[in-house]
């Protein structure tokens, strides 16, 4: 496995050091020059690192899973004398390698800067605790974007799949909630809050919210609710980064750059995703929410389209098109 | 030893070809044929460990080849169009084969790609369609596989490197006993170096073993008649092809030339002419039957 990951490592990071330059020379920019830098990582722990480091992730695992993403591609790396799981997991190890040296590197910078610019070295603490939380929320990020862009048949359908998998599921369970709870919706905030791609971006909001200015934040921080349920959402990330290793090996390499058919793509996700959708608010027979409607409709004729790379879209998904419709009428009605 | 036994491919519900059995020797050379679309790609993808078969197996010396890494060091295959981003060179590839197949030589890539006259150093996505499969070739051969994979080999290549290509094969076929897997619509550069064969064709093989062989098994006859005939008019010698042209038939038929001698005057041809029965028309006359 060492082997492969180096092997890996050597083919990658002509691209890896263009991404890790772009962001350090951002940083470092923003270090010297933003004055809002500091205020942000000191004094209110709202969005620094994470968001970055966030971004970079999602780049990171668009640029290193796209080895099965055409024919070509394909023929190369899956006729090399390597096991598909093997692969997979060296390529996801070297995922979780760089956001570890880019997230240790960004926060040693701005503790750098911090005690440059502002010789205030009595809160780095927190900063820390902060970049800790914000490098494990990525990491959780990668593995739960790896297999929703893996098994995408393109590039495009991956990202697709990645947008819809941040929303779908924190959707799912508020509309669950909603459902069983007769219309109400105030946990949607919450579980937006807790989807693996809004955790770094909340972060810094979320430990604000409970730490006062003079707090030891480890202290605090450690066995608070806040931590148990950050660890929680932490450790669910991971569960569909391991689940997919199941699937791996029967996997259809084939399929790249085919029209995305399988069970749990498309097919599923799209239904899912507007029936949740259209479970969380409650809506009326008004202009507005005859607008609603329109834009629901629109939506869905545009993801049919990306679906089936054409416009024109087949019987069966016209006819999931009306039951959704139906469905998101029968909800507003009742 | 390659065998193949009961293959199946499937692509959703279309079956690309089923119940594909095939033994290539050691040692030889193989030319894949077919149609377009055949699934001449699709198998050797098959065979390369690229793509899983629905159903039957591909054995390497009995070991399964699919998803085997100890196994797919010995197999190397070179794809119709191979990869080539935008900013890959050569040596990139180099490092990428010489890592993952412990057998591959420097040495001769470094004097392949001198014979081929490929600068390594380049990026390959400004190299022409000739030039990025000689730099493949040059891999290929660097890596001494056991089993060499060509899908569309001579595609793209002039005929001076045709030549050098087909002499490193054999060489690499005398010397290191390799055996190589061709598929080409080159049907006379195949004939050239192809000791066997199997012909792909509406999802099954309807043709293979010796080369040498079954070309000779069969002969080609061009007669002329002072009346137009009809295909029925021949059924009685039960023909491979069976070519009308106004008055002239050209018929290939397996067996021996001489004992049809009589057969073929019964329809009072005006002359008989026997014509050379090379690959392609062999090819041609068993897809046509078919």
């Amino acid at each position: 496995m060492i082997k492969i990951l180096f092997n890996e490592l050597k083919r990658s990071y002509r691209s890896v050091i263009i991404i890790f330059s772009i962001v350090t020379i951002l940083l470092v920019i923003l270090g010297l020059f933003g004055e809002t830098f500091y205020f942000n990582f000191v004094r209110s722990y709202s969005e620094s690192l994470g968001p970055y480091l966030a971004i970079v992730t999602i780049v990171l695992v668009i640029y290193n899973f796209s080895y099965n993403k055409s024919k070509v591609s394909c023929d190369l790396n899956f006729s090399l004398p390597l096991s598909k799981i093997k692969l997979y997991i060296a390529k996801y190890l070297l995922t979780i390698g760089e956001i570890l040296v880019l997230g240790i590197v960004i926060g040693l910078l701005t503790n750098a800067f911090i005690g440059i610019r502002y010789y205030d070295i009595a809160r780095l603490d927190r900063l820390n605790l902060y970049n800790l939380l914000s490098i494990l929320a990525c990491l959780g990020l990668a593995s739960f974007s790896v297999p929703f862009y893996y098994f995408a048949n393109s590039k495009g359908d991956g990202i697709v799949y990645l947008i819809l998998g941040y929303l779908m599921l924190p959707l799912a369970f508020v509309a669950i909630l909603n459902l069983s709870n007769n219309g109400n919706s105030e946990a949607m905030p919450g579980a937006f809050a807790l989807s693996s791609v809004s955790i770094p971006f909340s972060l810094g909001g979320m430990m604000g919210s409970f730490l006062k200015e003079s707090d030891n934040a480890i202290v605090i921080f450690n066995g608070s609710v806040a931590s148990n349920m950050y660890i929680s959402m932490l450790f669910l990330n991971f569960v569909p980064f391991i689940a997919s290793l199941f699937f791996i090996k029967r996997d259809k390499i084939e399929r790249a750059e085919q029209v995305d058919s399988k069970i749990f793509g498309y097919k599923v996700f799209i239904p899912i995703f507007f029936v949740s959708l259209t479970s969380i608010f409650r809506v009326s027979f008004d202009v507005g929410t005859l607008i609603y409607y329109i834009i629901i409709l629109i939506a869905m004729y545009i993801l049919y389209g990306i679906y089936r790379k054409s416009f024109k879209i087949k019987l069966p998904d016209l006819i999931t098109m009306g039951a959704i419709f139906l469905y998101m009428i029968i909800v507003g009605a009742f | 030893m390659i065998t193949i036994e009961h293959l199946k491919k499937c692509f959703g519900s279309y079956v690309v070809f089923e119940n594909v059995s095939l033994s290539i020797d050691q040692g030889s050379i193989f030319g894949l044929v077919g149609i377009n679309g055949a699934g001449k790609s699709t198998l050797l993808r098959c065979i390369s460990g690229v793509y899983a078969p629905e159903e039957g197996k591909i054995l390497l010396d009995d070991e399964i080849v699919y998803d085997n890494s100890k196994v797919k060091e010995s197999i190397m295959f070179v794809p119709d169009e191979p990869f080539a981003s935008v900013y890959t060179k050569g040596t990139d590839l180099e490092s990428t084969y010489s890592s993952y197949y412990p057998s591959f030589d420097h040495g001769l890539f470094n004097e392949l790609l001198n014979d081929f006259q490929i600068d390594k150093n380049k990026r390959i996505n400004t190299f022409s369609k000739g030039m990025k499969r000689r730099l493949y070739l040059a891999l290929a051969f660097a890596v001494k596989p056991k089993i060499l994979l060509l899908d569309e080999a001579f595609d793209g290549l002039d005929p001076a490197v045709r030549l050098k290509v087909k002499k490193i094969l054999i060489k690499a076929v005398e010397e290191d006993k390799m055996t190589t897997i061709i598929s080409s619509h080159a049907l006379r550069e195949l004939e050239d170096i192809c000791d066997s064969y199997a012909i792909l064709d509406n999802k099954h093989i309807i043709s293979s073993g010796m080369l040498g062989e079954n070309v000779n098994a069969c002969f080609k006859v061009q007669m002329a008649f002072q009346e137009i005939k009809n295909k029925n008019d021949f059924a009685y010698l039960n023909p491979i092809s069976c070519e009308i042209e106004g008055r002239v038939v050209t018929l290939v038929i397996r067996g021996k030339r001489e004992d049809y001698q009589a057969l073929l005057e019964k329809n009072n041809p005006l002359f008989i002419d026997d014509l050379e029965l090379n690959f392609e028309d062999f090819f041609i006359s068993n897809v046509e039957d078919k």
